[in-house]
């Protein structure tokens, strides 16, 4: 999913009840000592359906405090191959380093490891600044070089379709690697981005890792042996990204389940399955959502179509969107969903140890290896 | 000027001694501003954003807290919007490999956190508007990238404005008027450099909010177009604003200034604008430049490419250095503080002189 998804993003709805939690061995987890991260989603964005606004309002301001999250990857990259993707990603840029600075007790720039962990000690959130395509730098690769001096610090090679560096997802040709897809991991790597491999094609993904020299994420994801959709990743791909160093995030989205209607325990069942596969220091959550909890009315209903008349006509929905289909896990929307989880995997028998890694910790690791410091 | 000059920047020269009688001025307690110059490093490989040894311990040594460097590209060329983006990532990336030396300079409090700490905060500055031309919303895109200063026009005229050069002096356009308005909505310091004559009273007269004029000099003291008349001065004062002077030939009829000539240009603006409302913007670099063979032919080919630009100010030439002898290593602001000392100057006014005039209108402007 992209950004534009943000505009759902609003409302009130009843959270989950904790359940009962169940002794783990070991100490026990301490949600409020976590760095907790979400490898890929979005604080909600103050300008949804007010042009130009950058403050937040009093409730995504309390959501987002009480959230307990320290950092997320927010999108600011532009996706698909149009020609006008370049001037959008630096429009986006600008408007979120206008929201960070108008909001300085909520938000920090999410540049280095370091400041992650300066805004868990001072309670805020680090916006770390990722794209999800690398159509609009193209055959320039110089931009990476300028999207880094710009703050970008994760980039995700292909988006669902076809670019000039590799198939994504939905391309049935599952095309792999070209020449310059190569040369385009090469520079991500030279410039300690960190090389996001989300969205691609099996064979993409699979020909990435075997290329690539540093660690790399899958952020967003799901496993595809649990449910065979192409926004999931096999096995094969999750252990080779695992195997060079790399963090796998689970996705809380339709493509989960057959039926498009995950419920907790299914994004549990994947991270188990995950966790088998990679192992606990390689698994991470990468939400694709926002903070705030979600409620179908008619507005947002009217949102939902709207959004997939647009990505169906470019050709970017995967299988399991539609029209009538929330992109997030109910019980799994509000801004405690990470604390909600957690009391989930605790039942599950997990050691605060591996929680701690599940919910942050390891993809902290991930970036402070990546990019240096 | 701009910043490709730093290129130029390298060499030796003898410190001014200080006077044996110096009163309570205490430049370490200063925050020295630097209102438009560069962290200039000569030994810095290509391609390379760490420092040199020598760059590294030079900037560190100078005292400066904060320098507004020019990020911009200049001219009506249509690519300069993507080689001001290019320049942003280029800053970005020698601020994120030099940490214990730089700082983004992206308010007042990061300034002072910087003088605190003994780094230097980089403030992003354009010199020009043409790369945003009529759409106004790249300045919105600017400010969310980091840019905090915005000079109208550069020498030649652009959609907004006549620069210094253009011989009609033909003032502000209905968009240079758009194009104040929507700087001043977004905070950003609006810098008059580089203007015609008419374009800076006029946009003086449009401006609600303090302005700069970042580096310039008495052009009462000397009739070059770069330099700004007393009016405008003092226009810009009364509007809570301040000047800057520059280390440019500009300040004297040879294009051959001394350390002396820096003081009496001071000394008529500190008398035009009144000494809360004058500031430095050298126009140059931290390093000490040696006149050598190299960077002779540096300088010509420099000049020569200006002329071709139509960009090159009366008094600049191939074998015109950009800077004052004295005044033109990673002391001169102390030396210059020495000389304003011996002027009989209080140690107040050379701190705001030096830094403090500029980090005040830098706070009220951005509003942190």
């Amino acid at each position: 999913m992209q950004t534009t998804r943000r505009e759902l993003l609003a409302g009130m709805a009843a959270l989950a009840t904790l359940p009962a939690v169940a002794k783990a061995q070991g100490p026990a987890f301490d949600y409020s000592k976590a760095i907790v991260i979400d490898g890929l989603g979005g604080p909600e964005d103050p300008a949804a359906g007010k042009d130009g606004a950058v403050a937040l309002s009093a409730g995504d301001r309390a959501g987002l405090l009480a959230s307990g999250i320290t950092a997320f990857n927010v999108t600011v990259g532009e996706v698909g191959n149009e020609p006008g993707n370049w001037d959008t990603t630096i429009r986006n840029i600008g408007h979120f380093g206008q929201i960070i600075a108008a909001n300085p007790d909520v938000f920090v720039p999410g540049l280095s490891a370091a400041a992650i962990r300066a805004a868990k000690a001072q309670g805020r959130i680090a916006l770390v600044y990722g794209t999800q395509d690398t159509a609009l730098v193209g055959t320039d690769l110089d931009r990476l070089a300028t999207l880094k001096g710009l703050g970008i610090r994760i980039v995700q090679l292909t988006y669902n379709r076809r670019n000039l560096s590799g198939d994504g997802s939905l391309e049935p040709a599952n095309a792999g690697l070209s020449k310059l897809g190569r040369a385009t991991i090469e520079r991500i790597e030279s410039e300690k981005l960190l090389l996001d491999l989300s969205h691609g094609g099996q064979r993409t993904i699979a020909e990435a890792i075997a290329a690539a020299k540093r660690p790399m994420t899958i952020s967003h994801t799901g496993a595809r042996a649990l449910n065979d959709n192409p926004r999931n990743v096999w096995d094969a791909e999750m252990k080779a990204c695992a195997d060079k160093g790399g963090v796998v995030g689970i996705y809380f989205m339709p493509f989960l389940v057959p039926n498009s209607k995950p419920v907790p325990a299914d994004v549990v069942r994947h991270l188990v399955h995950a966790v088998n596969v990679c192992g606990e220091d390689h698994v991470g959550i990468g939400t694709d959502g926002g903070n705030n909890v979600r409620i179908v009315d008619a507005a947002m209903k009217e949102q939902m179509i709207a959004i997939n008349k647009e990505r169906q006509a470019r050709g970017i929905a995967a299988p399991g969107e539609g029209p009538d289909v929330v992109t997030w896990v109910s019980g799994l929307d509000g801004p405690m969903r990470f604390k909600t989880l957690a009391g989930l995997l605790e039942k599950e028998g997990w050691t605060a140890a591996r929680i701690e890694k599940v919910l942050g910790g390891n993809v902290l690791r991930l970036y402070g290896e990546v990019w240096g410091g | 000027m701009q910043a490709t000059r730093r290129e130029l920047l390298a060499g030796m020269a003898a410190l001014l001694a200080a006077p044996a009688w110096a009163q309570a001025f205490d430049y370490s307690k200063a925050i020295v501003i630097d209102g438009l110059g560069g962290p200039d490093d000569p030994d810095s490989k290509e391609n390379d954003p760490v420092l040199s040894p020598r760059g590294r311990a030079e900037l560190l040594a100078s005292g400066i807290s904060a320098i507004n460097v020019t990020v911009g590209e200049v001219g009506n060329e249509r690519s300069n919007w993507d080689a001001t983006l290019t320049n942003l990532g280029l800053f970005g990336r020698i601020i994120d490999a030099n940490p214990d030396v730089f700082v983004r300079g992206t308010s007042a409090a990061a300034i002072r956190a910087a003088k605190a700490q003994g780094r230097i905060a980089l403030v992003y500055g354009t010199q020009d508007t043409a790369m945003a031309g009529t759409d106004l919303d790249r300045l919105t895109t600017l400010k969310g990238l980091g840019v905090r200063i915005v000079q109208l026009t550069y020498n030649l005229r652009n959609l907004s404005g006549d620069g210094a050069l253009e011989p009609a002096n033909a003032g502000l356009s209905k968009l240079g008027r758009a194009t104040i308005e929507r700087i001043e909505a977004e905070k950003l310091l609006l810098d008059l450099s580089h203007g015609g004559q008419r374009t800076i009273a006029e946009a003086i007269a449009a401006a609600k909010r303090p302005m700069t004029i970042s580096h310039t000099g008495a052009r009462a003291l000397n009739d070059n177009p770069r330099n700004v008349w007393d009016a405008e001065m003092k226009a810009c004062a009364d509007k809570g604003g301040v000047v800057g002077l520059y280390f440019m030939p500009f300040l004297v009829a040879n294009s051959k200034p001394q350390p002396q000539d820096v003081v009496r240009h001071l000394v008529h603006m500190v008398n035009v604008c009144g000494e809360d409302h004058v500031g430095i913007g050298t126009d140059g670099g931290n390093t000490r430049p040696v006149i050598d063979a190299k960077m002779r032919e540096a300088q010509a080919k420099f000049f020569n490419d200006r002329q071709a630009r139509g960009i090159a100010a009366p008094g600049e030439g191939a074998d015109i250095f950009n800077w004052v002898p004295g005044l033109d290593d990673p002391m001169r602001f102390r030396t210059l503080g020495q000389l304003l000392e011996k002027q009989g100057w209080s140690a107040a006014r050379i701190e705001k002189i030096l830094g403090g005039n500029v980090l005040r209108l830098y706070g009220e402007v951005w509003g942190a």
